[in-house]
């Protein structure tokens, strides 16, 4: 049996013939986790490999703004399988990198983010202050774990008195975005002063449902003042955006609650103070005046009275020198006829009867003689 | 009506004016003088009971300062 070969560079040619033609397998996106990853000269070699199967991978021009992974992530690459003849190697020839699973949802984040922002729900004119007093918070989390108990914990070591109610929710996954929405609804018709919305940390994944966007127009719409305490410092979600406050830790979002309005209530009193003190400085410079005034209004009253006195004693005088009587008393007649008043020789004829006024009657007389002195 | 302060206060003046005048018959000056004489009177106790009045409304705020303010 005569033996047909080909040669390798025929074999190898034929194979790479294949991927070139191949389009399906051209610009596609394949997800598995970084190995043996090595940059030589900006250009990155690693591996591909989930269970079973492994892929060799090269990006050419590798730096830090289109390249930022390490060995052990989860990616997917895009890019384009090609068969090598002289090395007799498949190689994925990459030309665009994101984190597996997180880029699609980070790409929704932002997108999410950007809307939001643009329709004002960030902006700091919306945001409520945080009530004065607090006597009941409500939270919102899930009821398993350590988030609840350091709420409580925080809380109650700082006023006992302050009352928690918990909106028991799912923190993760499909419809958890669901549960948060109907607790911050719930609490908006209840009497509690302010809500915690709170969640442990977690993955971006797992910390999706808090970049909802339905839940952050719930947020935005409640009338109670929101806290948001959702996973590590260092994790940013859309509720902690749109929540008129934004705490790094569920225990510091009862911190900050109790402690605030401890400091609220310690500056009205101060204020308080200050003004009734200022108050009383008024009323004493008032008093200061009015005791004056009064010394001045009795003093006025009292000269008045004397004035009044003294034109009356004046008055009173001129009176009594004029007392007819007085006069007729000292031996002075008066002499009147027809009712008039003769004081004159000249307003007198012989015969003329007249009447004289003495001090104690009166006479009729006739006269006799006159004579007038120059 | 009442005769207030200033009234009779007008007609005393106007008394005295009328009784320096000495064509005034003897009758008219008794009378004129009479009505004076009541006036005066008239005058006098209103300037008493005005300051009783006062006087009373003094103690009355004295008193009311004392209780508020002491």
């Amino acid at each position: 049996m005569e033996q047909k070969a080909i040669s390798v560079s025929q074999l190898s040619g034929y194979i790479k013939g294949i991927f070139d033609a191949e389009e399906l397998l051209h610009n596609i996106s394949v997800y598995g986790e970084i190995s043996g990853l090595n940059i030589l000269r900006g250009n990155a070699y690693f591996t591909l490999k989930d269970d079973c199967a492994i892929l060799s991978c090269v990006f050419f021009g590798a730096d830090e703004s289109n390249f930022n992974l390490k060995n052990g992530d989860s990616i997917v690459a895009t890019g384009t399988p090609k068969y090598y003849v002289k090395g007799g190697k498949l190689n994925f020839n990459v030309v665009k990198v994101e984190p597996y699973g997180v880029g699609e949802l980070y790409r929704k984040f932002i997108e999410t983010k950007d809307k939001l922002e643009r329709e004002g729900l960030f902006d700091g004119e919306h945001k409520k202050p945080l009530p004065i007093t607090v006597k009941k918070i409500g939270v919102v989390s899930s009821d398993k774990g350590a988030v609840i108990r350091d709420i409580i914990n925080v809380t109650t070591r700082r006023d006992k008195s302050v009352d928690i109610v918990l909106f028991p929710s799912r923190v993760q996954g499909e419809g958890a975005d669901i549960d948060v929405i109907r607790g911050v609804r719930y609490f908006n018709y209840t009497d509690v002063d302010v809500i915690i919305i709170a969640r442990g940390g977690g993955s971006f994944e797992d910390l999706m449902p808090f970049n909802s966007e339905a839940l952050a127009r719930e947020v935005f719409q409640s009338e109670k003042p929101i806290v948001s305490a959702v996973g590590h410092e260092t994790d940013y979600t859309i509720v902690d955006f749109v929540a008129d406050l934004r705490a790094p830790t569920p225990s510091a979002a009862a911190e900050l609650i109790v402690k605030e309005s401890k400091t609220k209530v310690e500056n009205i009193c101060q204020t308080w103070q200050k003004i009734a003190n200022l108050v009383l400085q008024k009323i004493n410079v008032n008093l200061g005046e009015l005791v004056n005034l009064k010394r001045e209004l009795n003093l006025n009253i009292k000269q008045l009275i004397n004035g009044f006195e003294y034109d009356l004693g004046l008055k009173s005088q001129a009176l009594e020198k004029l007392n007819p009587n007085k006069l007729l008393k000292m031996g002075y007649a008066k002499l009147e006829s027809e009712n008039k008043n003769i004081s004159s020789v000249d307003q007198i004829s012989l015969d003329q009867n007249l009447h004289i006024y003495l001090k104690d009657g009166s006479i009729k007389a006739c006269v006799k003689e006159k004579q007038k002195w120059n | 009506m009442e005769l207030t302060y200033e009234q009779a206060e007008k007609e005393l003046q106007d008394i005295v004016s009328k009784l320096e005048d000495e064509n005034l018959p003897f009758s008219k000056a008794e009378e004129l003088y009479s009505r004076g004489v009541e006036l005066v009177k008239f005058c006098l106790s209103s300037l008493d009971e005005t300051k009783g009045k006062i006087t009373v409304i003094r103690q009355n705020l004295d008193e009311f300062i004392e209780e508020k303010f002491n």
